[in-house]
């Protein structure tokens, strides 16, 4: 232990015992370790506030995706098949409006990006929080700080986990599915206590200055909030260098340019190469007229020319009915059957989309009129492909019966490309981008 | 009901919540959990040391020693608050590279063989972007300058002109003398056993006033008499008044969020001391 100095010149103006902060050890669990002369309840509430209203939409449209993917209908269909009751609120999924996945899935992974940098700036304002001496005051304050854990771990878990999924890299220990469904409902819950604990005070610290009058206040006029304000205001300010409202332009400007620089992907058209930073903002430069955005390449699906060529043949089956063999369909037999035109958009779960394409080929209710199934429940729908996570799906009754769900063997007037699925590939309206099978090779309808 | 308050530290309504979120967390967790545990709660975890402990720290430190540095070289160039044209373009950038960096930084992953697209591009973007923040950032400065110029505070030392003129000119926030205490004056309030502890609503000292004036005199009163009577002072009605006309009122302290005490004879003026100009 250091002695105190004893010789006057070497001790402050200041009456020492002030100096000492009775409340913890020295360093940041003092509140005059934080300095900021703008961190204070006001400004926290306007960030939270931000996030107040966005993580129901983020949580909502992550809700809607996972009801895409029709997990209901088929445990192949089911990603996180210990759901339980977590799973409570599944419907099936529509097939209108077309664009429909592709809207909400753009705005949760558009939105998600946009909200990093609030995020950031609300973290930043809180965190003298995390010190706060003494640790733990009570049972209640316990609960609530282990809450906390949940409400911070959560987020940046989930953040970090769709950031990194967009752009396909998985150093995860498991399947992302598993970590971003059960780690949205951790963190759902820590946001659940968190607000209505929190929202009084939001109030009234919204309350306590007026939005506008901080957006007319410049820095020179920029004053820290009380000290008794709550914990977060400082009690010995710094001077400060960036007023309220240059601290909401920047995270505004942090929010705009990350959603600037990634929507294009899911706008599509002209506007995709706008999205300098985000996985799919380059043209795919093919040889056809079919060349948009893929999510498995065949040379990553295994495909091989000989699987593809004049001995393919489709397998459309009748389930339960043993002895019936199936039908087999070579690509010219599908050609001459009843061919449609759908104009549909392709959706990835990653937030990318592209523009509705032209897809040409044979409705899905046909060939469950030719396997002999009128009324289908669902249809099994496989793939050449060998291994991957989404080599086989379910559709439902009203995605196979939906006058635009088709077997499509052309698209944009020409014929699919390898990389889109070629023989035959499935393309259902509103339907996630993995479910719209690829390199079909079997289909079997159940009624 | 009292002492469950007293002991738990709020009412039971917050129990209440708090035991609907941990067990909805516990029916999740055990999902998130199954399977590899250890590997899930360290990326959990990991979460909110890597971003609480590590990240924030670091961008702190970093602000912080670039304040430092710049703030003990001469005032030779700029005279506006310099720090948000290095600071706005440094931190977008970062933050693009944080959402990006498997991207810019090629980590190897599914990308360029599921999605046959190249990595390549991204650096360059990300290069670019930066490029171009770290251009608008600086004309915004040159303008603001530029501005300041026009309205006769001047910028740079013109050629034969002496640097000490531009002492006056230090930018509107940046004293060399604080306007602070050093150290804080009015430390925490310790908790004392009988007092409520939750919710957390202290009230904390009045802040340092500016600049140093006499404290305010403790008014010294004589102590009131009380009568040694059973039902005092619960008693309704109680004429105390009129009875003890000659107990003193304590005079209205003046509190600081209505009128700071050198303001008090004009309103909101800024304290003395405090930086002007910017």
């Amino acid at each position: 232990m250091r002695a105190r100095p004893t010789d006057p010149s070497l001790m402050r103006a200041t009456d020492p015992s002030l100096m000492t902060d009775p409340a913890g050890p020295p360093g940041p669990f003092r509140r005059s370790f934080w300095r900021s002369p703008i961190r204070g309840p006001w400004l926290t509430s306007v960030f939270g506030l931000m996030l107040l209203v966005s993580i129901p939409v983020m949580f909502v449209t992550g809700l809607l995706s996972y009801a895409a993917y029709n997990p209901g209908l088929d445990p192949i269909n089911d990603t996180t098949p210990g759901k339980g009751l977590l799973g409570f609120y599944l419907f099936s999924w529509p097939t209108n409006p077309v664009w429909l996945y592709r809207v909400t899935q753009g705005t949760h992974v558009t939105l998600g990006l946009t909200l990093v940098p609030i995020l950031l700036f609300k973290l930043w304002s809180v965190l003298p929080k995390l010190f706060e001496w003494p640790p733990l005051r009570s049972p209640a304050h316990m609960l609530e700080r282990l809450s906390l854990f949940l409400l911070v771990g959560g987020a940046v878990f989930e953040f970090a986990t769709g950031i990194l999924n967009i752009q396909t890299w998985y150093p995860f220990p498991t399947s992302f599915y598993t970590l971003h469904f059960y780690g949205a409902w951790v963190f759902i819950a820590g946001f659940a206590v968190h607000v209505p604990l929190k929202l009084p005070t939001m109030i009234r610290a919204l309350r306590s200055r007026g939005f506008w009058g901080e957006l007319r206040t410049n820095l020179t006029q920029t004053r820290p909030e009380p000290a008794d304000a709550g914990y977060l205001a400082p009690v010995a300010p710094g001077v400060p260098t960036i007023s309220r409202r240059g601290a909401l332009a920047f995270a505004g400007a942090g929010a705009g340019l990350v959603a600037a620089l990634s929507v294009g992907q899911s706008l599509g058209g002209s506007l995709r190469r706008t999205a300098l930073l985000a996985p799919h903002n380059q043209q795919v430069s093919g040889s056809t007229a079919g060349d948009f955005q893929v999510n498995n390449t065949a040379r990553n699906a295994g495909i091989i020319a000989a699987d593809t060529g004049e001995t393919w043949r489709l397998a459309v089956a009748a389930d339960g009915q043993a002895g019936r063999k199936p039908v087999m369909l070579s690509r010219a037999d599908l050609l001459r059957m009843e061919q449609h035109t759908a104009s549909l958009p392709i959706a990835c779960v990653e937030g990318w989309s592209t523009d509705n394409q032209a897809w040409t080929g044979v409705r899905l209710r046909d060939l469950a009129a030719l396997a002999g199934v009128t009324r289908p429940s669902s249809v099994f729908v496989t793939s050449l492909q060998h291994g991957g996570g989404f080599n086989k799906a379910a559709l439902s009754a009203g995605q196979i019966m939906d006058q635009d769900s088709l077997l499509a063997l052309r698209v944009n007037g020409a014929d699919l490309t390898l990389d889109h699925g070629y023989p035959a590939r499935v393309i259902v309206p509103a339907c996630p981008g993995v479910h719209n099978t690829k390199w079909v090779s079997t289909m079997t309808f159940r009624s | 009901m009292r002492w469950f308050a007293r002991w738990y530290g709020a009412n039971p309504l917050h129990l209440l919540t708090l035991v609907g979120c941990f067990a909805l967390a516990w029916y999740a967790g055990a999902g998130l959990l199954h399977g590899k545990p250890v590997g899930v709660a360290v990326w959990f975890a990991g979460a909110v040391i890597g971003h609480d402990l590590i990240l924030m720290p670091l961008y702190a430190l970093a602000d912080k020693s670039v304040m430092a540095v710049f703030r003990h070289r001469p005032p030779k160039l700029p005279t506006v608050p310099w720090i948000n044209y290095l600071r706005v373009p440094v931190v977008l950038s970062g933050l693009l590279l944080l959402i990006w960096f498997p991207l810019i930084f090629k980590i190897p992953s599914h990308f360029p063989r599921t999605t046959d697209l190249s990595l390549d591009p991204y650096l360059g973007h990300w290069l670019a972007v930066t490029g171009a923040l770290f251009l608008l950032s600086a004309t915004a400065l040159a303008v603001r300058l530029g501005v300041r110029a026009g309205r006769g505070g001047r910028t740079a030392p013109r050629h034969g002109e002496e640097t000490a003129d531009l002492l006056q000119h230090v930018p509107a926030g940046y004293p060399d003398e604080p306007w602070y205490p050093e150290e804080p004056r009015y430390p925490e309030e310790p908790w004392y056993p009988g007092e409520p502890r939750y919710p957390q609503e202290r009230r904390y000292p009045e802040p340092p006033s500016y600049p140093q004036e006499p404290r305010y005199p403790e008014p010294r009163y004589p102590e009131p008499q009380y009568p040694e009577s059973p039902w005092y002072p619960e008693q309704p009605g109680y004429p105390q008044e009129r009875r003890y006309p000659q107990q003193p009122r304590y005079p209205e302290q003046p509190r600081y969020p209505e009128q700071p005490r050198h303001a008090q004879d004009e309103p909101n003026s800024a304290p003395p001391y405090w930086p002007r100009g910017g």
